[in-house]
């Protein structure tokens, strides 16, 4: 027998020892807790779908479920109710989605429809948020392709010559943003940013990111700040702490929820104050995206309103 | 086997998802266990990868994955718990749990010695050896479990090891040296 074997024989032996039973009580305890929880209906909202995965598993269905989502959205955004425009929504020509594994740009009857609607969740038809007002936002072109359980609006390869908008993980009440999103498991804070100033504050302070400097902005009447964020070109994602270039995540335990795309990715984030509760708009697009798809995203985190609270 | 309750936890049934803690806790709980090497501060934990399951469980996409996906949350709730538990007092002082029984492999002593040695690994280290060595996995596995590289798995498995071989050996030594200066 080697060393080795011995030492794994050993560690065998020394870790089957020790209890495996969790104590009664703590079922109670965690039967409890759920009943105070609401569950989180996108998740981290943020966790950006990996398209590859995506596609192999679900792209049809969740294209099936965004626009029964949307078609419902749009019934809700008429003029009466205060949550849009309530556009008429443009018919899509029908075709069997063609899901592609390193080309997500939607196909047509992947698109989200021109016009308003409000973000729902597919499972209860209520905003997805778990504090945060329900949102709407404006469509102005074909193309888009809804990813409700995301909470994202994506046009094209995000990460490379696309763009997304995130309406994200907002609500929440503390955001944990890394000290260096490559190096993002060593550099949790020990405390949460809860306010606009401290989130934006440490997205200023991230390393590598070489933020633009914080503006004030207001989106539907409610004030916040705007920042520019970057992954810098020569960022190999696989150095990174568990292959992922990470911007923040809501809970320090749960790992990260804004996890990036790719290098020379972008992100243009209006961080707003509404009613008390931090909602983050996080429009991002790729180091190839044409300017005018640019201006198109932006458009679309500029048409947010939020309501009825 | 679980599925069909984590589909329906997933449309709010806190029954189910009560079944399904109950069928999982106890695993969760030995390998909380083992990584952290604490009752409570499993325990703990096992709590909050729970609640974080239940809030989280909609984005799980493949319902036949729960429980790979629940190990990969209680892993960061053990990670937040040890980095909790460091920042209020120092891990290493800990009393050594009591020894369950000879082993065919370990003495008291041996056991002793490598309980000293594991708790001076960093918890994502023991995490590692603790999804090999306990339940079982191929490195790849722990890697897909984890949530980490394949290579990052290596790696923490080499320096894992080589670190607890120097504890043993030191630990050895002292032992020598102290009968030694006894005889």
């Amino acid at each position: 027998m080697t060393a080795n074997d011995d030492l794994d024989q050993q560690l065998t032996s020394f870790l089957r020892e020790g209890p495996t039973e969790l104590p009664y009580d703590s079922f109670d305890a965690v039967r409890y807790r759920t009943e105070q929880a609401r569950q989180r209906v996108v998740l981290g909202p943020w966790r950006l779908p990996d398209m590859n995965r995506f596609a192999t598993f679900g792209l049809a269905v969740a294209v099936a479920a965004v626009v029964a989502i949307l078609a419902v959205g749009i019934r809700l955004a008429g003029p009466s109710d205060g949550f849009g425009s309530g556009a008429t929504p443009t018919p899509e020509p029908t075709a069997t989605p063609t899901p592609s594994v390193s080309e997500p740009t939607p196909t047509p009857d992947d698109s989200v429809a021109i016009g308003s609607f409000v973000i729902l969740d597919p499972a209860t038809q209520q905003p997805p948020f778990d504090a945060a007002p329900p949102i709407t936002v404006t469509v102005p072109s074909s193309g888009w392709a809804g990813f409700p359980e995301n909470g994202a609006l994506v046009k094209g390869d995000f990460g490379v010559d696309g763009a997304a908008l995130l309406t994200g993980d907002s609500g929440p009440s503390s955001y944990y943003v890394y000290g260096d999103p490559c190096q993002w498991e060593s550099t949790i804070p020990d405390a949460p940013a809860t306010t606009v100033d401290e989130i934006v504050q440490a997205l200023t302070a991230q390393a590598s990111r070489d933020a633009t400097a914080p503006e004030d902005v207001t989106v539907d009447g409610y004030p916040g700040k705007s920042i520019t964020i970057h992954v810098p070109d020569a960022t190999v994602f696989s150095d990174c702490d568990q292959g992922n270039f990470a911007t923040m995540g809501v809970n320090a335990a749960e790992g990260p929820t804004r996890i990036q795309q790719a290098p020379g990715q972008v992100d243009e984030m209006w961080i707003l104050d509404v009613d008390g509760v931090i909602v983050i708009l996080d429009a991002t697009y790729g180091p190839n995206t044409p300017g005018a798809l640019v201006d198109e995203v932006r458009s679309i985190a500029e048409s947010a309103t939020f309501g009825p609270h | 086997m679980h599925s069909a309750l984590v589909d329906q936890a997933k449309q709010g049934d806190r029954e189910a998802f009560d079944a399904l803690a109950r069928l999982t806790g106890d695993r969760c709980m030995a390998i909380a266990f083992r990584i952290l090497r604490d009752f409570d501060l499993a325990d703990d934990a096992v709590q909050s990868a729970l609640v974080t399951a239940w809030r989280e469980i909609r984005a799980l996409r493949d319902s036949r994955l729960f429980e790979p996906w629940l190990h990969r949350i209680l892993t960061n709730a053990c990670y937040a718990e040890a980095r909790r538990r460091r920042r209020s007092s120092d891990l290493s002082l800990l009393p050594v749990e009591p020894v369950h029984g000879p082993d065919e492999y370990l003495n008291v002593e041996r056991r002793d010695q490598l309980e000293r040695a594991f708790r001076r690994l960093t918890v994502e280290q023991r995490a590692v050896l603790v999804f090999h060595h306990y339940l079982g996995l191929g490195l790849p596995e722990v890697a897909v479990r984890l949530g980490i590289p394949l290579g990052t798995v290596k790696s923490r498995m080499h320096h894992a090891k080589r670190a607890l071989r120097a504890s043993l050996d030191a630990e050895a030594r002292t032992s020598t040296t102290s009968q030694e200066r006894l005889a």
